[in-house]
């Protein structure tokens, strides 16, 4: 989902934005773009009837429950809603630096929330509404209430990163649900056999989200080193607020502190300097991780068996620095004023980015793997980091895909 | 015989779209010597500065002990830059970045240098640590100079490093330049403050509208008389002696 939002606002800046009108590959990627949200939704509206199609060959009333793909559309509209807009910037206004005054701003911004809401969770919501019987308007005071609930809740960042992780499971179910129907024509868990009461047929179609038991070598990728990780960032990420000495500020700040002097004083600097990034995109990185979580959480679910739990772990770790290796680490002008040329720099970068992935995995294949993917996969980082000066001319981010896919293929072969 | 110039420019010109920039600069700065810039906002100090630190290079205009901008990296191995934009990302602590210069500039030994001389302009242990964002304006342009000062150059090309610093600091900046005379290297910095480049400066080059020529004084009221006249001045200027 998130990438479907990325995919909105990358139309829009392509459509409108004045400093991209030059670039050559412009139509195309407007093209492929909008071809990714539409065929999005497209999908999404197909689920959403098939559902219906199925409710009905059973004798249920797709009125009576409507529930989970109009709950799908408003966590969409929801997520689209709860887009973070940089002050002061226009999102609509072709030039990007006219100075506009703050009110024209607000309406642009309100305007952004509002069409980015519509895009995301507009037809799914009114398909859902649609198909159960109701008019089309009855969807407008549902996604209004979306709207107003993500604007409401957008400075507070914790109920992101749950709704990232209910959307990543419904999307793991709907992708699943995807694939069963178009491969096997197959119905689904409706007709999963020895189900007799009409409620355990529909409500099996989404499994209870508390309770749910995880598959147990996830619960333990959650339970060992990435969760003690994640919490020293929350700490720093804590610290990232103060700017009072600790000698003035309260005790609580003392442990956040000592955090930070812990990554500064990495001897290695760039692997310090990617984890240093990595806590800047801390909020990133999260929610693509509990998407992932839930979108693994979720295709198990559906299609009744586990997930590849290898090379989840592997990508679900990955994916937690992907905000770092899918970007090129900003380097002060003061350090690269005195390069010849820039690759020294994005060598080092690189490898740090590298080693700082590798020491999150490094616990998870230890504990986790079998000797041979283990040995595969820090096999793989090693090749990274030892080919790091050809790969750093690669984009990054195609770089970085192209590392979590043959990693989990590996993990998937030992 | 007099020594060769340290650097030297010869009608070093870079201009921008809209025809603002420098044009025809011809200067030298000696070893043991501190030359000041003095000019208004947007008369081209910085410009100038980028173009004599190579950003772009400009072949056969510029020399820093007889190597020119083809020769980028003996160029560069030379040059310790204070850019204007000089700070540090939000996310990078001073200490971290200070490693990462020790390890791209080769330089080795650098680290301990930057601890010194982040002590000497007041920066905490602490303030090492943390990541820029939480340090105030002074404090990261601290940093900034801390890392500067801690490469080994033979010439420094400083654009306004009195920029956010206190009297306290600003003293200390003074005695640093002042070290940096007696050891024999090269500094030209470029300010708006006529003061501090009357007193610490060994000459005075006045930028205005592109041009760079000398300001045959010290006094800073005749600089600011000349600065704020409105005559515009058509003179080719001469080398600097």
């Amino acid at each position: 989902m998130s990438g479907a939002i990325r995919s909105l606002f990358l139309l829009h800046r392509l459509g409108w934005r004045e400093r991209v009108r030059a670039d050559p590959w412009r139509g195309f990627s407007i093209f492929l773009v909008a071809t990714l949200l539409l065929s999005f939704q497209a999908l999404t509206v197909w689920s959403i009837a098939r559902y219906d199609q199925l409710l009905k060959a059973h004798g249920l009333s797709p009125a009576a429950y409507a529930g989970p793909p109009l709950g799908y559309g408003l966590l969409l509209a929801f997520g689209g809603a709860s887009i973070r807009y940089t002050e002061g910037v226009s999102r609509f206004w072709i030039l990007e630096t006219a100075p506009l005054p703050r009110w024209l701003l607000r309406i642009d911004q309100l305007f952004s929330g509002l069409l980015a809401t519509l895009a995301l969770g507009g037809a799914p919501v009114l398909a859902a509404l649609i198909l159960a019987g109701d008019p089309w308007w009855a969807g407008l005071p549902w996604l209004a209430a979306a709207f107003l609930l993500a604007k409401g809740l957008q400075p507070y960042a914790l109920p992101g990163y749950l709704i990232q992780g209910v959307l990543g499971y419904l999307m793991g179910w709907l992708s699943a649900f995807l694939i069963r129907t178009l491969v096997t024509e197959g119905w689904g868990p409706l007709l999963y056999p020895g189900l007799e009461d009409a409620d355990r047929k529909v409500w099996a179609l989404l499994a209870p989200l508390s309770g749910y038991p995880l598959p147990a070598p996830l619960q333990r990728a959650l339970a060992l080193p990435l969760l003690p990780a994640v919490a020293l960032a929350l700490l720093l990420v804590l610290a990232a607020l103060l700017v009072e000495p600790p000698e003035s500020g309260p005790a609580a700040t003392r442990p956040a502190l000592a955090a930070w002097r812990w990554l500064a004083r990495i001897p290695r600097a760039p692997l310090a300097a990617a984890a240093a990034f990595l806590i800047e995109q801390l909020d990133q990185a999260l929610a693509r991780t509990a998407s992932l979580l839930g979108l693994v959480a979720g295709l198990d679910r559906y299609l009744g068996w586990q997930a590849p739990a290898h090379p989840s772990i592997w990508a679900i770790n990955a994916v937690f620095w992907w905000p770092v290796l899918a970007r090129r680490l900003p380097l002060p002008e003061v350090l690269t004023a005195h390069l010849d040329s820039k690759r020294e720099a994005a060598i080092r970068s690189l490898r740090g980015k590298v080693e700082a992935l590798a020491l999150t995995f490094l616990p998870l294949a230890l504990w986790l793997f079998p000797w041979k993917a283990a040995a595969l996969l820090l096999g793989w980082l090693a090749l990274w980091w030892w080919a790091a000066p050809v790969l750093a001319g690669l984009p990054p981010a195609f770089g970085a895909f192209v590392l979590i896919a043959v990693g989990g293929a590996l993990a998937a072969a030992g | 015989m007099a020594d060769p110039p340290v650097l030297e420019a010869v009608d070093l010109t870079r201009l921008y779209p809209d025809g603002t920039g420098v044009r025809g600069v011809r200067l030298r700065v000696y070893a043991g010597e501190i030359a000041a810039l003095v000019g208004p906002n947007g008369a081209g100090k910085t410009t100038l500065l980028e173009a004599l630190a190579g950003r772009p290079p400009q072949p056969g205009r510029v020399r820093l002990l007889g190597t020119g901008h083809d020769r980028r990296r003996a160029f560069l191995k030379r040059l310790a830059y204070l850019p204007e934009a000089r700070a540090l990302p939000p996310f990078l602590a001073g200490r971290t970045a200070a490693r990462l210069a020790e390890d791209l500039w080769q330089q080795p030994g650098l680290y301990p240098r930057f601890l010194q001389e982040a002590a000497r302009l007041g920066l905490a242990e602490a303030d090492l640590d943390r990541p820029a964002r939480v340090l105030s304006q002074g404090t990261r342009e601290k940093l900034a100079l801390a890392l500067v000062f801690s490469r080994e150059a033979r010439l420094y090309l400083l654009d306004e490093p009195e920029a956010h610093l206190d009297p306290i600091v600003r003293n200390v900046l003074e005695n640093r330049l002042d070290e940096l005379r007696a050891a024999g290297k090269a500094v030209l910095f470029a300010t708006h403050d006529v003061y501090l480049a009357a007193r610490l400066a060994d000459r005075i080059l006045l930028v205005k509208n592109g041009r760079v020529r000398p300001a045959g004084t010290k006094d800073p009221e005749a600089i600011l008389a000349v600065l704020t006249g409105g005559k515009e001045d058509e003179r080719d200027p001469g080398p600097s002696a």
